[in-house]
């Protein structure tokens, strides 16, 4: 008997909320709604995730009550991050940014069945999608940018030895392994590059005692310059080149703005990934054709969007302009180069040795 | 009438319990601004109101049932297997390279030699502790810890650089991130979803419920492992070492022997726990696999007060929090922390509400049969 | 002194205590006797104001007082001597005596005064105790006489002793009388409680009978007789003097052969327990941790007799058993059942080889306690094929094997689901009887068998244990209780430090004989016992 009564609390429940669900559907002048399912972890994490916050951040207060958006986090893997995508489909989301590559399964299953709410995925790569496609995937060159920054460890190293330190050693942090020496290399082929990666799993990007420690090995090996690709392990990385005076290079975000003052000096650049800029980018195009009067041709196009030194998808950041003040007219030298096509950054193993090879040789 | 009695409690003990934590909830949202009345409303009338929720938390309960009952194993011969978590990453993982690695097979084969290295896998995860803590005295919780640290980065060695899927590279230009995975499961391997089953019974499952055959297998497991535990030989002499080792010893049961099969049995029981995500959902192993089933399992088997009824139960009731809480992140206001603050908080009393009748019962118990 | 007037207790289910009416006059020793369960321990837990009585009053020296906590009942003058010491094994007897009560001088406990107080109460009442002994070194008599100094010091004028001979060796229970008879000389009341009912007949002034919760009368303890109050307590006659049909020994089935364990965690138990009357010094105690538990023992069982084992608790008594059992490696020596040498065979083997076990601790050994009763009916016979069908129990066969066993052993219980631990502690110990004794073993290790029984259901256990013999199958009965070990064995040994020091055939065997030899004391030089002689045909020993 109490099982019955409780059974049918719960239905009269359901009704309530079914039937306020359905009168706020009615009652609403159509707004465009934009959201954001972040990765495990969420905001906070100083870089990926806060960075695409930033750029919802922007479009609210660009656009401010004349849209609704939400921001989710999904609890684990798997399943529920594609519930949350489909959820937002559900109630007619406009656009959807899921950051970062592991939605990419979520994003190709739940986009088929929404054609009218337009997905983009961050860092994802999905097969044969074209203009007409309601995904769009978002990458960047981080070779790119690691070239820039190669360069100016290049300029700044006075011992002629330079480090690298990854986080976990798979394809999307050896782009900027390869990206950095193709940089350095282009300055001066007989530097030695230190290449090192804190591991083979995803906790290589939160173990700064690691990262420490092979940035220390670097340095008593003569390294003065050092780079990070090592996500929050990078802390790590910069309180060894703190207390050793030598420089240390950020990574994502300008890492000079969030590190303490004693550090600061010594972070003399950041390569910057830009995913606040494609967040900001997709959702502005999503929210105008929105907004646009019937029969205005849409500004949003699928398929793939490469956010390179070209778009400012990438590039390296400018905060601590003592510290590349000498070397700015190289960065941006080759930076233009980059630009125009004139340099083909090498992403891998295959591509830097090609590249390498081409290097007229100098003494 | 004192049997009664405790009946009652038991039913209605859960209802209070969650009626308390709804409480302390209410009391959190407002002081966060939002409003508990639509928040609950979402909680309850999403995950019960809509059959493809229905059917969600029944794939969101499949991995919990086995990992509940792996825990129920190894809690009723009185040790604490909180190396589930692990075993079951090993175990699907195992499980996975059985499905991609041998083709050609037909399901009926397959799918049994799938889910058998899905067991064995975590088997042999689980060897070392109970060698451990047969021969050398350390505390299988320490050592399954350390194995479930091991495992996590383990496989991701495996994954990332002995069986990554290669056919997965970058874009044109260097484009995106290689998805770091193992190739995928052959269809021989991947278990049928309910869809026609339910289809038989006029009920249509949309395309995107993954709930499988392997419900049905947990629910018989749960059926098996209460006959383990309480109808056999075996099941008497894990409950009579667990309840009194000394005692088990003076009667000539050799406590280690079954201690060691009733650990395996839990490893190989949590084996299936990742089967459901790698055999149904994802089709293959990747870096995003799902975590925590162990660890959940271990709330679950409390809920369910350790008796395998209870774990199903207790898994029904986890799958609804989750399929709840998707519900009330997306359509209230509420922030995705104190959804867990409040699954966490629902879990803790129903368990505290039981500790307080066993104590009652207990004290009942001993003034009925007298100083 | 105090009178109890018609105070009732109930407890769910169970009237512990039904219109108990007594009066316990000053200075008097008042025995209380009673079964199990009759309501003894109730009752002197409503004159400790541990409960509360639902009906009835207590008046104290005619004043009528609530008690209601032990704080109240020590300002009453009312104190306990619980059976279990509630004693700092590393604190000085003054430093037990005294915690709690410290006297205190400028926040500083002064012990002088205290020291000075206990003294004159030691010597008062006749107590031969030093208050700067560690507690640890002391015997269990020695232990207990500072549990009453505490009581003393507390100011009681009213001591209630709560089965204090339990745990004692013969010669300690004449110094606890003695003690007794110089405080109720002194004026103090004492209250006590007992089972065995020689001691009752000796110590006691006055006898109240409690069964199911009643009072059946009191009596001035010279009017009656041990078996009429045994009969009393049970309701019907009971046989004392055991009937025991003439000793036919058979072939040897049981022999230790130089057996002896190490006594892992065994021995720290034992120790301080081990040494008698005479045994506080500190050093004598320690040396002893690192000698073996069992010390090169060596015994034969034969078909068809009792051979008993007295001695005081702690002697290796534990150790042997579980070396028989291999609960704990025998380190050398031989083990042989049947003529088959089974030292240190794993234990189901030794057991499949027809041999019984009935444990000391039956809580630690014998029985699971949360688990059913039928299920504790089958312990370690659970794999037999015709418990076993299909893979599974087979709950209808062994209920059936389990209500046969019930009615065999008239265990009284209720429901065979119900966890045995809701069984009283008679009908948990005819549990492990009939479960041992169906195997129909030819050898049985029986140890401490009728420990905290009472007079009827101890009764029960001994006529199972003759009837083994009788039957032709060796038993070993170990007991701390030197008038069973007496009655029942055809055979006695004393065991002393791992060793059988004397061996005396029955007719022989007095307590006055033994005593020494349990004690260790009475020999110059325990070494140098003549094993031998008292070995072979059960002869004399010499003293």
């Amino acid at each position: 008997m109490r099982i019955a009564r409780w059974v049918a609390l719960t239905l009269v429940l359901a009704l309530v909320v079914g039937t306020v669900a359905g009168c706020a559907g009615l009652g609403a002048k159509k707004k465009p709604k934009v959201g954001i399912v972040f990765d495990v972890g969420g905001r906070g994490d100083k870089s990926f995730n806060d960075s695409a916050y930033a750029g919802l951040e922007k479009i609210m207060k660009e656009y401010g009550d004349k849209i609704e958006t939400k921001f989710l986090e999904p609890s684990g893997g798997g399943e529920n991050r594609e519930q949350l995508l489909r959820q937002l489909a559900e109630l007619k989301y406009d656009g959807v940014v899921a950051v970062g590559f592991l939605f990419t399964d979520a994003v190709t299953k739940v986009a088929k069945d929404f054609p009218n709410t337009k997905f983009a995925l961050i860092d994802g790569f999905i097969d044969k999608l074209n203009d007409k496609s309601n995904i769009l995937c978002q990458g960047f060159t981080e070779h790119e940018g690691s070239f820039l920054v190669g360069v100016a460890a290049a300029k700044a190293t006075k011992s002629k030895k330079v480090g690298f330190v990854g986080g976990m050693k798979f394809a999307l942090i050896e782009k900027f392994e390869y990206g950095f020496r193709a940089g350095v290399a282009a300055v001066d082929p007989n530097i030695k590059v230190f290449v090192d990666y804190i591991g083979t799993t995803g906790d290589a990007f939160k173990d700064p005692i690691k990262g420490k420690e092979l940035a220390q090995k670097q340095i008593k090996d003569g390294a003065d310059v050092i780079y990070h690709a090592s996500g929050a392990s990078g802390t790590g990385v910069f309180e060894a080149a703190a207390a050793a005076k030598v420089m240390a290079i950020g990574v994502d975000s300008d890492q000079y703005l969030s590190a303490p003052a004693a550090q600061q000096p010594y972070i003399m650049t950041s390569m910057l990934k830009r995913v606040d800029v494609a967040t900001y980018d997709f959702l502005k195009t999503v929210i105008d054709d929105a907004l646009a009067p019937k029969g205005t041709a849409p500004k949003y196009k699928g398929g793939y969007k490469t956010y390179g030194i070209k778009d400012n998808g990438v590039g390296y950041a400018e905060s601590n302009a003592n510290a590349i003040k000498d070397y700015k007219a190289t960065m941006d030298d080759f930076k233009s180069k980059i630009a125009k096509g004139e340099i083909a950054v090498p992403l891998d193993k295959a591509t830097f040795d090609a590249y390498i090879a081409k290097l007229p040789k100098k003494p | 009438m004192f049997r009664k009695r405790r009946l009652g409690l038991q039913v209605t003990a859960p209802l209070m319990a969650v009626g308390f934590s709804v409480l302390v909830g209410s009391v959190i949202m407002l002081a966060i601004g939002a409003n508990p009345l639509q928040a609950y409303a979402v909680l309850f009338g999403f995950s019960l109101g809509r059959i493809d929720s229905i059917a969600s938390i029944l794939f969101k309960a499949t991995p919990l049932i086995f990992s509940g009952l792996a825990m129920v194993v190894s809690f009723r011969m009185g040790l604490f297997n909180i190396g589930v978590e692990g075993q079951y990453m090993v175990g699907a993982f195992a499980a996975a390279l059985a499905g991609f690695g041998l083709k050609g097979l037909p399901a009926i084969i397959h799918i049994p030699i799938v889910m058998a290295a899905g067991m064995a896998g975590a088997m042999l995860w689980a060897a070392l502790p109970i060698y451990l803590k047969i021969k050398r005295g350390v505390h299988e919780v320490i050592s399954t810890i350390m194995m479930n640290y091991i495992a996590y980065s383990f496989l991701h060695w495996l994954l990332a650089d002995v069986f990554l899927d290669r056919t997965q590279v970058l874009g044109q230009g260097g484009f995106g991130s290689p998805r770091v995975r193992t190739p995928e499961l052959a269809a021989s391997a991947r278990m049928p979803t309910l869809h026609k089953l339910f289809a038989a019974v006029g009920i249509q499952l949309p395309h995107y419920i993954y709930v499988s055959y392997l419900l049905f297998i947990g629910i018989a497991l749960a059926v098996v492992v209460h006959y383990i535990i309480w109808k056999t030989p075996f099941g008497y002499e894990l409950r009579a070492v667990a309840q009194n080792g000394p005692a088990a010893a003076a009667a000539g049961i050799n406590s280690e022997r079954v201690m060691v099969k009733a650990f395996l049995l839990s490893a190989a029981i949590a084996g299936l726990a990742g089967l459901s995500d790698l055999m149904t959902f994802f089709g293959y192993y990747d870096i995003d696999f799902p975590r925590s089933y162990g660890f959940n399992g271990i709330a679950v088997a409390l809920l369910g007060r350790n008796s395998a009824a209870g774990v199903i139960v207790g898994a029904l009731l986890f799958g609804m929090l989750a399929r709840g809480a998707e519900g009330v992140q997306v359509m209230t206001g509420v922030p995705a922390e104190v959804i867990t603050i409040l699954q966490s908080v629902m879990i803790l009393s129903i368990v505290v509400a039981y500790e307080i009748i066993t104590r009652y019962v207990r004290t009942q118990r001993k003034k009925e049969v007298g100083a | 002194m105090i009178s109890i007037k018609g105070v009732t207790k109930r407890f769910p289910g169970v009237l512990a205590n039904d219109h108990i009416s007594l009066e316990v006059r000053e200075g008097e020793i008042h025995a209380i006797v009673g079964e199990n369960g009759a309501g003894k321990s109730t009752l002197m837990k409503i004159l400790y104001g541990l409960y509360q009585p639902d009906e009835g009053s207590i008046e104290l020296r005619g004043h009528p007082v609530r008690i209601d906590g032990p704080a109240r009942a020590v300002a009453l003058g009312i104190g306990m001597v619980h059976q279990h010491f509630m004693l700092i094994p590393r604190f000085t007897v003054l430093e037990n005596i005294i915690l709690g009560h410290e006297t205190a001088r400028f926040g500083v406990i002064d012990r002088r005064a205290s020291e000075q107080r206990v003294k004159e109460l030691a010597g008062q009442y006749g107590f031969a105790i030093d208050p700067k002994a560690m507690v640890a070194t002391l015997s269990v008599g020695q232990q207990q006489r500072v549990e009453i100094l505490k009581v003393l010091y507390r100011g009681a004028d009213l001591l209630i002793l709560d089965e204090p001979t339990a745990v004692l060796a013969p010669q300690e229970v004449t110094e606890l009388f003695a003690n007794l008879r110089l405080l109720a000389a002194g004026g103090k009341t004492i209250i006590f409680i007992g089972h065995k009912l020689d001691e009752v007949m000796e110590i006691a002034d006055r006898v109240t009978v409690l069964r199911r919760g009643q009072v059946v009368g009191t009596m001035a303890a010279g009017e009656t007789s041990r078996e009429g109050l045994a009969e009393m307590m049970v309701g019907r006659p009971v046989l004392f003097r055991i009937q025991k049909n003439p000793c036919h020994p058979g072939a040897p089935l049981l022999s230790l052969d130089d057996v002896t364990v190490a006594g892992v965690g065994g021995t720290a138990r034992g120790h301080g327990r081990g040494h008698g009357v005479g045994g506080s010094q500190g050093p004598a105690w320690r040396t002893r941790i690192a000698r073996a538990a069992v010390d090169g023992l060596s015994l034969q069982v034969n078909g068809g007799e009792i051979y008993g084992i007295a001695g005081v608790e702690g002697n290796g008594q534990t150790e042997l058993v579980e070396g028989i059992f291999n609960l704990q490696p025998v380190t050398s020596g031989r083990v042989m059942v049947l003529g088959k040498d089974v030292t240190n065979r794993p234990t189901a083997q030794i057991r499949a080889g027809g041999i019984a076990y009935i444990p000391e601790d039956r809580h630690r050994r014998g029985l699971v306690l949360p688990m059913s009763i039928w299920e504790n009916l089958i312990l370690g016979s659970h794999r037999r094929r015709e418990f076993v069908r299909r893979a599974l129990l087979d709950r209808d066969r062994i209920l059936g094997h389990a209500t046969k066993l019930r009615e065999q052993y008239d265990i009284r219980l209720a429901d065979m689901d119900a966890p045995v631990l809701a069984l009283s502690g008679g009908n948990q110990q005819k549990v492990i009887v009939a479960r041992e004794l169906a195997q129909s073993p030819q050898v049985v290790i029986a140890s401490q068998p009728t420990r905290g029984l009472d007079v009827g259901a101890a009764e029960f256990v001994r006529q199972r244990l003759l009837e083994m013999r009788d039957a032709g199958r060796a038993v070993l009965l170990i007991s701390a209780d030197l008038e069973e070990v007496l009655s029942l064995s055809d055979r006695v040994g004393v065991m002393f430090r791992g060793k059988i020091v004397a061996e005396f055939p029955a007719e022989e065997a007095t307590p006055q004989l033994l005593g020494p030899y349990m004690l260790g004391g009475a020999a110059p030089a325990e070494m140098e016992i003549p094993l031998a002689d008292a070995r072979g045909e059960g002869g004399e020993a010499r003293v």
